[in-house]
């Protein structure tokens, strides 16, 4: 479950019908500065896709101008498709065929 | 804390983030009273940033005993507020899902979890039985320029002076030993006379193998700056590949493979014929010497080596360096002779400061410590070098590899002060950790190589890693991997995440990450830094210093660390720097350290020491000599006689192609924290190998198309990917190692510098082959 946090700089004179764009999007909280347009903007979303898929639709938002990624936690459960685990399954294979199986702690 | 707690207050943590970053993004800006609410509830504290050796300041913020926030640090003299990609996200590093959080010992070929006081009774069991079996220098421990200077310190007083043997090594000799070696020949003592100050007073940057604008990105926004504000300066990249560094540059000089040797002769032999030699700096303060040549290549099992000086004059130089006329060398390199005459110009100008940076380019190299010795060559003939704005500079990749592997000395001939082979440096050594000086042994044993080539023969039995991942980053790697699985080989692997290396461990240990501990870094311009700890550590995990502690004091070494958990960081500071009193290297006070961002040594009487060797600002030189290379005997730099040779294997019918690898902006090394950081790992998720566009078109690969490598040692399947952020000359790859699903040290060879020890991962000889869709 994909939490992140943005900066948005809206497009000039957009600021409300960006913020009020992005205030329809499941999974989007908006928090508006009091003396600039600038936008904070966290993200939550139950999957890596579903992340994907709301992050592409808010940069196809007219009114954006820009986009920055501050924070991102992917929970365990749902992290990307292990990135390392080709190596460790080899590595796995690789012990079970040559390491020793007597003697402490082997 | 239930599931819907957690996710509200990761939420609110990312909310405090982002209000964080744009507060510093644009001064001023508010949020309202909740928010501002949650701001104020952030408590900001200085760090050095857990990357490259750069060491920007960084404020970590704080919030509910969780780092939220990073901003860089206003009052670091080394980045001033600016942070890179990864330091901005450097916190997220501690929050990955794989994070090792309990001890584990291999059980039936599995790691199991086990309470930590069983895992450190059984590392010092294992210990202390290898010693007694199969003697004291069957048991080493390997560590890296990531131990904090207290870890190294530590380390180095349990091997060196409590067990008494010197397999103490560091990943640093992977990255920097032909730095420290060619500091040592040409000038008698390691680490840059200059500091990056120099940036800010240079007129030409020459850039010799170096991608700074990835590798080292706030240092060259910060040329980049010095550039901006004054039209004229002049930035020069030589390299083997265009990289975004060349893009900026005002001139990219690509030169083949090897033949930078060859180069850098060229720009002294020009600089001497056009008259253009500071003859007044070389006739008071520089040598000449002549040393062996028709060098090995470290390939030969039980490889030893030493080198020897004899005496040379100009004239002997000068005849030397017939065989490098720019003409000659144009061939040899692929540079045109007038490129090289106009190098030559630019570091002749006297009215030109020149500052050279390099890093692995230089030091990753068969011949590195000579690489190191012709760019000094270069600055000493024309007498720039230790003032504001003329330095030579090696920069390194490890946020301690100077502080902790250099300065402490973590490495098999070291000692904090001298070496083993000095009666001097052991009884010093000895004196302060209050040990008999004979139990310190005279003969260093195993470099990296061959410190992993004797765990394979299994003279080595017993190896203790800490903060690194060598079964990534070693070459010719899959030796050194089925060494550590060999029977009876003990293997305990201190890390924060699992990787290939804990893979092969026996015993992991979990270790407390960064703020989650107090510590202490140098980074590469000698300036040392210090953090507090900020945040408890999850799990069971344990700082590195403290296992180590742990371990001595089970195997009776306890004596050795008669301190307490809550002060043993200061106590091993002060310790320490009885190693470097003297005006050449006096350190600055633990209480100095905390309260300031940073302080460069030598530090004497309250002043930091920014020019080496120039009396003018170094306290340690003699004021009459003005300069005083004062490392050496004859108080004078060496300029050294050094020839091109070959590099250990080159392309051929079978292996047409050179390799060269090494590492990407978004990915720190062998990327086992920065593949953890959503935003870097998502920016760059897989390895790659980039191929000339001319060459693709002959091989009838497309950019994506996937290729197989194939090298003597293995082959590797992998994304070819053309026209990209590097372009490799033609006859040339480039694949990054951060990608442990991609091994690309399977394919490299393990050759080294014969006096640096240090490997050379950007040249050997590979093959290309289309595979199918």
């Amino acid at each position: 479950m994909p939490v992140c946090s943005y900066i948005i700089l809206p497009r000039e004179g957009a600021a409300e019908s960006l913020r009020a764009s992005l205030e329809t999007l499941d999974g989007c909280e908006v928090v508006p500065s009091t003396n600039s347009d600038i936008l904070l903007l966290v993200t939550d979303t139950p999957s890596l896709e579903a992340d994907t898929r709301l992050r592409q639709t808010i940069e196809d938002l007219e009114d954006l101008q820009l986009m920055v990624l501050s924070f991102g936690e992917i929970d365990p459960d749902t992290q990307d498709p292990d990135p390392l685990s080709h190596s460790r399954r080899r590595l796995r294979v690789l012990d079970a065929d040559t390491r020793s199986q007597s003697g402490a702690p082997r | 804390m239930s599931v819907i707690d957690r996710r509200d207050f990761v939420r609110r943590a990312a909310l405090a983030s982002a209000a964080a970053s744009a507060a510093a993004l644009v001064p001023g800006t508010s949020f309202g009273a909740g928010l501002l609410s949650a701001q104020q509830n952030i408590q900001w504290r200085k760090a050095p940033c857990r990357f490259c050796g750069v060491g920007c300041g960084l404020l970590i913020g704080t919030s509910e005993g969780r780092a939220v926030a990073v901003r860089g640090d206003p009052d670091s003299p080394v980045n001033r507020g600016l942070a890179c990609v990864k330091g901005y996200h450097s916190v997220q590093a501690l929050y990955g899902g794989d994070r090792i959080l309990r001890a584990k010992i291999r059980r039936n070929g599995q790691l199991v979890d086990v309470p930590l006081s069983e895992a450190l009774d059984l590392v010092a069991q294992r210990l202390s039985a290898t010693i007694e079996e199969t003697g004291k220098d069957s048991v080493g421990i390997y560590g890296s320029g990531q131990w904090t200077i207290p870890d190294g310190y530590a380390a180095l007083k349990l091997f060196k002076g409590g067990i008494g043997t010197n397999n103490v090594e560091a990943n640093a000799r992977l990255c920097m030993a032909s730095a420290v070696t060619g500091f040592l020949s040409s000038f008698g003592l390691d680490e840059p006379m200059g500091c990056y100050e120099d940036i800010d007073h240079a007129d030409v940057f020459v850039l010799w193998g170096n991608n700074m604008a990835e590798m080292h990105p706030v240092l060259f926004s910060r040329m980049l700056e010095r550039k901006r504000q004054n039209p004229d300066v002049r930035i020069i990249d030589l390299a083997t590949r265009t990289t975004r560094t060349s893009y900026a540059a005002d001139r990219s000089i690509l030169f083949q493979p090897q033949t930078d040797l060859a180069l850098a002769n060229a720009i002294c032999q020009e600089i001497i014929r056009a008259g253009r030699m500071n003859e007044a700096f070389v006739h008071d303060h520089v040598s000449f010497k002549s040393g062996k040549t028709g060098l090995a290549y470290g390939l030969e099992e039980r490889f030893s080596f030493a080198d020897e000086a004899h005496d040379a004059d100009l004239a002997e130089y000068e005849a030397f360096l017939e065989d490098y006329t720019p003409d000659v060398v144009a061939e040899l390199t692929g540079v045109p002779a007038d490129e090289i005459r106009y190098l030559a110009s630019l570091y002749g100008d006297p009215a030109k400061n020149v500052v050279s940076f390099w890093c692995m380019g230089v030091n990753q190299h068969v011949r590195g410590t000579w690489m190191n010795n012709l760019i000094y060559n270069i600055h000493l003939l024309v007498g720039k070098i230790s003032k504001p704005g003329n330095s030579p500079f090696s920069l390194t990749g490890q946020p301690s590899a100077c502080g902790t592997v250099r300065e402490v000395g973590t490495l098999t001939h070291k000692l904090p002060k001298g070496t083993v082979t000095s009666e001097e440096a052991r009884a010093t050594a000895a004196e302060i950790w209050g040990v008999p000086a004979e139990r310190i042994p005279d003969r260093p044993t195993y470099d990296t190589v061959q410190m992993f080539r004797a765990l394979d023969r299994g003279d080595i039995r017993f190896m203790w890693i800490q903060v690194t991942n060598p079964m990534v980053s070693l070459p010719k790697l899959a030796r050194y991997r089925e060494g550590a699985l060999k029977d009876d080989r003990f293997i305990v692997v201190s890390d924060v995440y699992p990787t290939p290396t804990t893979d092969v461990a026996d015993v992991v240990l979990p270790s407390a990450m960064w703020i989650e501990r107090e510590g202490l870094f140098g980074n590469s311009e000698r300036r040392t830094q210090h953090w507090e700890q900020m945040l408890e550590p999850p799990g069971d995990c344990m700082s590195d210093t403290w296992q180590i502690i742990e371990v001595a004091r089970r195997m009776g070494h306890g004596d050795l660390f008669p301190w307490d958990e809550a002060s043993h960081i200061e106590e091993i500071w002060k310790e320490y720097i009885q190693f470097h009193d003297s005006p050449a290297h006096r350190m600055a006070s633990y209480e100095e350290l905390k309260a300031r961002p940073g302080v460069i040594w030598p530090f004497v009487d309250g002043h930091e020491t920014q020019w080496r060797f120039n009396a003018q600002y170094d306290p340690a030189a003699d004021a009459e000599l003005g300069f005083d290379f004062y490392g050496k005997p004859d108080h004078r730099a060496w300029i050294w006689l050094r020839p091109y040779e070959e590099a250990a294997e080159s392309p051929d019918d079978e292996f047409p192609f050179w390799l060269c690898t090494g590492r990407v902006l978004e990915h720190w090394h062998t990327g086992s924290m920065t593949r953890r950081i959503p935003v870097l790992h998502r920016a760059m998720p897989r390895a790659y190998v980039e191929i000339n566009s001319e060459d693709a078109r002959e091989l009838g690969v497309l950019n994506r198309d996937r290729v197989r490598l194939v090298t003597r040692r293995g082959s590797l399947e992998i994304e070819a990917r053309v026209d990209y952020r590097g372009q490799p000359a033609r006859g040339q790859v480039f694949v990054p190692f951060f990608d442990e699903g991609l091994l690309i040290n399977d394919l490299t060879l393990d050759a080294f510098c014969p006096i640096s020890r240090e490997p050379d991962y950007k040249k050997c000889a590979v093959r290309v082959e289309k595979l199918g869709a």
